[in-house]
């Protein structure tokens, strides 16, 4: 009887453990992809049209995107600092 | 008789003189091992975490690349467009001009620091005793300069190229 209530515990505290390793997993995953938004047209060709005034704003979008998806910090001092290098 | 045991505690002290030294020697030379082999695996470890540097940058400088070629040639197609419709786009066209040769700039100064990061990572154990911090001193003053000219494309498509653009798309009509 003792046995069976020991198995019991074991079995719900096992998948609990399981269920608490895969919200774990899935909140990890979820906050990578939301870390950094590519740029809808990063690597692609952007779309150049003329003939209106909202045309050109659409360009100045795709543009302001492009050149929002990279930073000057990407080379940044901190990369080469001590700690970096495990100095 | 007392001439013998003279004789052997000269010959006992000789040999004790003649040891001690000699187990002193082979104790340092063991010394003197252990580090070298110690400062190699140190230095290793550090070639490791440059190479993984020089990766990361490179990976970084691809990025930047692509979106540069990106936006460069959107705005040159932009201009070609404009010019056929008979809008004056010589100002555009020479601020164009001008943020290529910044994007050309980056290139080579990329090329350079990496180019000394690599010099860094190839040294040996004992020429890195030497030079390792003067080279990497060098490196961090080259990564500035990089910074500095991805920060100088950005200002100037923000301050330059969009005004000429938006000054451009003001002379279009609201609709067609």
């Amino acid at each position: 009887m003792e046995r069976k209530r020991i198995r019991r515990a074991m079995t719900v505290g096992m998948a609990s453990l399981v269920l608490l390793a895969f919200s774990l997993l899935a909140a990890s995953c979820s906050k990578e992809e939301g870390g950094k938004e590519p740029a809808p047209s990063t690597g692609e060709e952007i779309q150049v049209e003329v003939g209106k005034r909202s045309d050109v704003d659409s360009l100045l979008r795709d543009l302001d995107q492009a050149m929002d998806s990279v930073s000057p910090e990407d080379f940044s001092d901190a990369q080469l600092e001590d700690s970096a290098l495990g100095l | 008789m007392r001439k013998a045991l003279l004789l052997a505690g000269v010959v006992a002290l000789l040999l004790v003189c003649s040891v001690v030294p000699a187990l002193a020697q082979e104790n340092q030379s063991g010394e003197e091992g252990r580090l070298r082999e110690r400062l190699q695996e140190r230095w290793e470890f550090l070639q490791q975490r440059i190479e993984l540097i020089i990766a990361r940058f490179n990976n970084n400088q691809q990025r930047h690349q692509k979106v540069y070629e990106q936006v460069r040639s959107a705005v040159s197609e932009f201009l070609e467009k404009m010019k056929a419709k008979g809008y004056d786009v010589s100002k555009l066209e020479q601020d164009l001009a001008t943020w290529e040769q910044m994007f050309e700039k980056f290139a080579q100064d990329y090329a350079a620091f990496i180019q000394k990061l690599e010099e860094i990572a190839a040294l040996s154990p004992e020429q890195a005793q030497g030079s390792f911090y003067s080279l990497l001193r060098e490196a961090r003053q080259l990564l500035r300069v990089v910074r500095q000219d991805a920060m100088d494309i950005r200002l100037f498509y923000q301050q330059t190229i969009r005004a000429d653009i938006q000054e451009l798309r003001n002379q279009l009509p609201e609709s067609v």
